[in-house]
């Protein structure tokens, strides 16, 4: 079956069963490999993309279900000005260690950054307890949030 | 994960190798061929703790066999459910402790029987045994001494090394059992452990003489004043009708690097710098860096010494036909060992920075002339120098739900002087919460040789959401062996968290925990229990 839909702001047509998942197709018709799979049933946040702007994980979606729809892996997610604070923060506050789990919180934590431009600390234990990380013990990732958060208040000072 | 590709007389093979040394001699014995024919190349291993050492060796056996057969290059790719069946684990344990105490409410003898269920295969139970046994008595001095550690074959998980190496076991043990002790003795349960500490001049449980500080007091301290454990300590408890709190600390230590006459058995294990023409710096070993900041490391010793810029220097994954054989690291021998041959290497180099083109120095380990070890007897220095700490755990827990919730961490720990505070720190971070998931909720059960949790859906490790912020320092006592007075933080921090939450729940509820995972379907069973007998 033809699949039409949008990745990274490119167009994409492809000639596919509509019941893979998204993960594979991005991973390996697209070569997008920043789309990490760390359980494949909706369970550790490591595939997160944005479908329409909204974080969804592509190891449960069928690839036919983004017919028509724009998605963003954190290849194209980069070229944002909000990706750029938020992963300089990540690595100002050793943020991540074997670096897996990074794609995938980096999407949460802009898409947090994005709903609620101040978010505390509770805020962001909830909103990010989908991603889950083995190495860090979370510690300094909710810190690169928050200073995250903080600068994308003060509006291109840096 | 890995990756097998023929060529003409030889295979190259990819994957997350720790220790890639061992994988062209594990691929030579399937295909039958000499171990030569065989590269080893290293990917990007993400995180490790123990878990890439033998088992991906045994994949890399697999994908090259079918390319082997089917003469194209092949690749074989596990999902969480196939990975978490079939690599290493955590070894299950059970240990039980006796001790005498004199009228002095002294521990004046202490005995331990340790058993690691050792599974199927041999594996690693022998070097985490060699570690539990000799790390059995913690951070404690007792005058009598006697442990017995036997690692017994099962048909139950698959076990290996994993961070903490056999010590977070008989750190539960051994602090639970202190701590008891101390509240039969009517002793605050602290201040006895803190009566049993190790001090400089002292002799370890294998007879080795602590040459260096030992700074638990202060350690200890420093948990305390983050923590206010002193003031909220056996506070709290009756605070609520259904939610109790309670705070427990524990103390502990780990030996890195191990003797090379005991564990490492003397193969020499040699890096190499090598300065290019146009000037920088490349170091060559099969070292893995497994998410621990290993290659910062190295290349910040290096930088130091050499004082060019850190960008200069530069340390690729490992290579078996580049590389000399370096034998990977584990068990925390990383910046201790290896990083002090960086050193002494870096030295060589600019001694010799003036002569033209391309310069190498190679460079093995060193081992402190002062160390003894006597193998048949298991007496001497077991390992060249010790890490300490302490963490304290604070927890609520639900009575109608017996859930434990963890309300604050807080940990010290002496590892020398750090090189990279932000590394070590995030280490330790790591490690805890590591630790509290081993403690609190990582279930994995095997009934009849199969194991019951194989998803992350049932086998649920720590979130954002079940942890608090941590708050840590380090007590700087610099080593004078280790690279820049550095000592080893791997696996340190993984060791006390779940004997702190032990004591924590312990402290909440009035209750002995003696066993872990503290699920809450176990909580429940004390409770009851203590219910019927009050
Ligand atoms: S791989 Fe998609 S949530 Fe884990
Ligand atoms: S940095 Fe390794 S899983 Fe998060």
């Amino acid at each position: 079956m033809t699949i039409a839909f949008v990745v990274n702001g490119r167009p994409v047509v492809l000639e596919t069963d509509p019941l893979r998942r998204l993960i594979d197709v991005l991973r390996e018709d697209l070569g997008l490999t920043g789309v990490k799979e760390g359980c494949g049933e909706g369970e550790c946040g490591a595939c997160s993309v944005l479908i329409d702007e909204r974080p969804a994980l592509a190891c449960i979606v069928a690839v036919g279900a983004v017919e028509g729809r724009h998605v963003v892996t954190i290849e194209g997610y980069q070229e944002r000005d909000l990706f750029r604070k938020v992963a300089s923060a990540f690595s100002e506050t050793g943020a991540l260690q074997c670096g897996f789990c990074t794609p995938g919180m980096i999407i949460a934590a802009g898409a947090l950054i994005d709903a609620c431009p101040d978010p505390d600390e509770e805020t962001i234990r909830e909103a990010l307890s989908g991603n889950l990380c083995r190495c860090t013990g979370y510690n300094r990732i909710v810190q690169a949030v928050m200073r995250a958060s903080r600068e994308t208040k003060e509006p291109s000072s840096r | 994960m890995a990756i097998a590709v023929p060529e003409e007389e030889r295979m190259t093979v990819y994957g997350p190798f720790q220790i890639p040394d061992i994988v062209p001699v594990a691929v030579s014995i399937p295909l039958g061929w000499n171990t030569d024919r065989i590269r080893a190349r290293v990917t990007t291993i993400g995180g490790d703790f123990g878990g890439k050492m033998e088992t991906t060796a045994q994949i890399t056996c697999l994908g090259a066999l079918a390319a082997y057969v089917t003469q194209r290059p092949c690749s074989i790719v596990y999902d969480r459910e196939e990975d978490i069946t079939t690599t290493s684990k955590r070894h299950p344990s059970r240990i039980r402790i006796k001790s005498g105490v004199d009228q002095n409410k002294r521990i004046r003898a202490v005995k331990m029987d340790i058993d690691l269920l050792g599974g199927a295969y041999f594996g690693s139970s022998a070097v985490v045994l060699d570690s539990s046994v000799k790390m059995a008595t913690g951070p404690y001095r007792f005058e009598n001494v006697s442990v017995r550690g036997r690692a017994l074959a099962t048909n139950h998980i698959m076990p290996g090394a994993t961070r903490g190496f056999g010590v977070v076991q008989t750190t539960f043990a051994l602090e639970t059992h202190m701590s008891r002790v101390a509240r039969q003795l009517g002793i605050d349960p602290l201040d006895f452990r803190l009566g049993h500490v190790l001090k400089q001049g002292d002799r370890t449980s294998t007879d080795a003489v602590l040459r260096d500080q030992v700074k638990i007091p202060e350690i200890v301290k420093s948990v305390d004043a983050m923590s206010g454990y002193r003031a909220k300590r056996g506070r709290q408890a009756g605070s609520d009708a259904t939610v109790k709190r309670g705070i427990g600390i524990a103390l502990y230590s780990f030996g890195a690097p191990h003797t090379v006459k005991g564990t490492l058995r003397g193969r020499p294990r040699p890096l190499i710098l090598r300065r290019t023409g146009s000037g920088d710096v490349v170091i060559l070993t099969t070292i893995t860096e497994l998410g621990q900041g290993m290659v910062t490391v190295f290349r910040e010793i290096a930088s130091r010494i050499l004082d060019i810029p850190i960008e200069r220097i530069s340390m690729d994954n490992p290579d078996t036909d580049r590389d000399p054989s370096t034998m990977g690291t584990g068990a925390s021998l990383g910046v201790t060992l290896f990083g002090k041959s960086v050193e002494r290497g870096a030295r060589k180099l600019k001694d010799r920075w003036d002569e033209p083109g391309e310069i190498e120095v190679m460079e093995d380990y060193v081992e402190p002339g002062y160390l003894e070890w006597d193998d048949k007897r298991v007496v001497g220095d077991a390992f060249h120098t010790y890490s300490w700490g302490a963490v304290a755990a604070e927890v609520s827990v639900d009575l109608l739900t017996c859930e434990v919730q963890v309300t604050g961490v807080w940990a010290a720990h002496d590892i020398g002087r750090p090189i990279n505070d932000r590394l070590a720190e995030g280490q330790v971070d790591g490690a805890l919460v590591q630790g509290l998931g081993f403690g609190l909720m990582e279930v994995l059960e095997s009934k009849e040789g199969i194991l019951q949790q194989g998803r992350l859906r049932d086998y649920a490790i720590p979130t954002m959401r079940d942890i608090p912020a941590i708050r840590q320092s380090f007590v700087i006592n610099p080593y004078s062996e280790g690279p820049f007075g550095a000592k080893s933080v791997g696996e340190i921090p993984t060791i006390g968290a779940a004997a702190a939450l032990g004591e924590a729940v312990a402290d909440a509820l009035g209750i002995e925990v003696g066993r872990l995972p503290i699920t809450p379907e176990y909580l429940l069973d004390l409770v009851r229990a203590k219910e019927t007998s009050s």
